[in-house]
């Protein structure tokens, strides 16, 4: 998978592309550290080239989030297609993420 | 390293034989002295110590480039030898934790008058972080389900945990919802790495058939009886996740002869070549070919349920653990 970050008008622009399931995740979690203190920034995480997701990904996932509400700014999923949607009801993350 | 070897030594004798040859024309240059010009034999024989000289240096240094490169090799061999019994140490402690792992577990197979349970757990690595347990306690069968985040060692030690409280605060407390919420808050506490775990709690009322569950966020278990279908448990949150998540409880009754099916992530997402993942459906339709042939059985369940997998996976490797639990509810006619 391709794990990229950028900052774009104060807010961390992180885009996931691909698979990413348990391998991918440890790779991935390497890039995507510097977001779990993000600073108060906003995070925006898109998702719309995201094929899959493991519940190691979820865990990044759930750490930026934790990351973010400690520091008072929020966390936002972009472009989620249906099957990925489906794992975050699944597992309740759905009404801890908010998407768009 | 053994060609170059063969070089460095090849050039060694070569020098060394030019250098008895040098010795020899030197001692034939001397006798023959007699009829050479002093000052001519002299200059002849200082260009032969030179020549000598530049010899020696050049068999010393390829002496010191052998000597460095056997010492290299030496080292590089000691380097893998020490490689090769860190592996070894390594694999015979996974084998032991894998041994303790499976120990842990109950026994595959159960059977008592109302119920019969058959479960399979294969972690994709030596442990992994699946779990499957069930016991009678005061005629109900308390059962559950979980898989933590991730894979390997790190998700074992999580799920030994979870496995321990669970198994002590359930012999006290009857209510799945309230199981889940005391090991949450236990798992929540300095979890830094943000681990969580999908976790099912049922408690199967062996009289009644009442059965009480309540899901964090795992996987809907599937239920036969007459028609296959899926358990439409409410999506808690996981384990681990936040300490203060309450989970709902859910009741229903299950008539007699009906069969429960469990299992993780491991069955519906196992891919194949395509990177097509098995899914919900192609479970539902192995169920449902069972219950055509009329034999579904926990153990005729479990097989075929993991025949379908290994079937469609193919070639491509097991990239999760896999569990199954299948509970039949039969209970005894009076």
């Amino acid at each position: 998978m391709i794990t990229k970050i950028k900052e774009l008008d104060g807010k961390y622009v992180a885009s996931l592309e691909g698979e990413m399931d348990t391998a991918a995740a440890v790779e991935a979690e390497e890039i995507l550290k510097p977001l779990y203190n993000a600073g108060g920034k906003d995070v925006i995480i898109d998702c719309s080239s995201l094929e899959y997701i493991s519940s190691s990904g979820m865990r990044i996932l759930l750490s930026i989030l934790k990351g973010a509400k400690a520091a008072g700014s929020k966390v936002v999923l972009r472009g989620v297609n249906e099957d990925i949607k489906s794992i975050f009801a699944l597992t309740g993350f759905i009404d801890i993420f908010e998407f768009e | 390293m053994s060609r170059m070897g063969i070089v460095v030594i090849a050039a060694i004798m070569v020098e060394a034989i030019s250098i008895v040859q040098y010795e020899r024309i030197n001692r034939i240059m001397v006798e023959e002295g007699q009829v050479v010009q002093e000052n001519e034999a002299n200059e002849f024989h200082a260009r032969i110590q030179t020549v000598r000289r530049h010899q020696v240096g050049l068999v010393l240094l390829g002496l010191a480039a052998l000597a460095f490169m056997i010492r290299r090799y030496a080292l590089s061999e000691q380097k893998l030898r020490e490689a090769d019994e860190e592996n070894a140490r390594i694999g015979a402690e996974l084998k032991v934790a894998y041994d303790i792992q499976q120990s842990m577990l109950p026994p595959r197979q159960f059977q008592q008058d109302e119920v019969e349970i058959f479960a399979s757990l294969v972690p994709a690595r030596e442990v992994g972080g699946d779990l499957f347990d069930y016991y009678v306690r005061d005629g109900k069968l308390f059962f559950c389900i979980g898989d933590v985040s991730g894979k390997g060692v790190p998700s074992a030690m999580l799920m030994s945990v979870a496995h321990s409280i669970f198994r002590m605060v359930s012999q006290r407390i009857n209510s799945p919802a309230e199981i889940l919420q005391v090991m949450n808050e236990e798992l929540c506490r300095g979890n830094e790495n943000n681990m969580f775990l999908t976790f099912f709690i049922g408690c199967l009322d062996l009289y009644s058939g009442e059965l009480t569950f309540a899901n964090a966020g795992h996987n809907k278990p599937f239920l036969i009886s007459g028609e296959v279908s899926q358990l439409d448990t409410k999506a808690n949150l996981p384990l681990g996740v936040f300490p203060e998540t309450r989970f709902q409880q859910q009741t229903c009754t299950l008539s007699q002869g009906t069969t429960l099916v469990l299992y993780t992530d491991g069955l519906t997402e196992a891919k194949n070549s395509d990177r097509k993942q098995f899914g919900t459906g192609r479970v539902k339709e192995v169920l449902e070919n069972c219950q055509r042939g009329d034999d579904f059985s926990p153990e005729t369940l479990v097989t075929a349920l993991t025949e379908a997998v290994h079937g469609f996976a193919g070639s491509e490797a097991q990239s999760d653990d896999l569990t199954l639990m299948v509970i039949n509810y039969a209970p005894k006619l009076n």
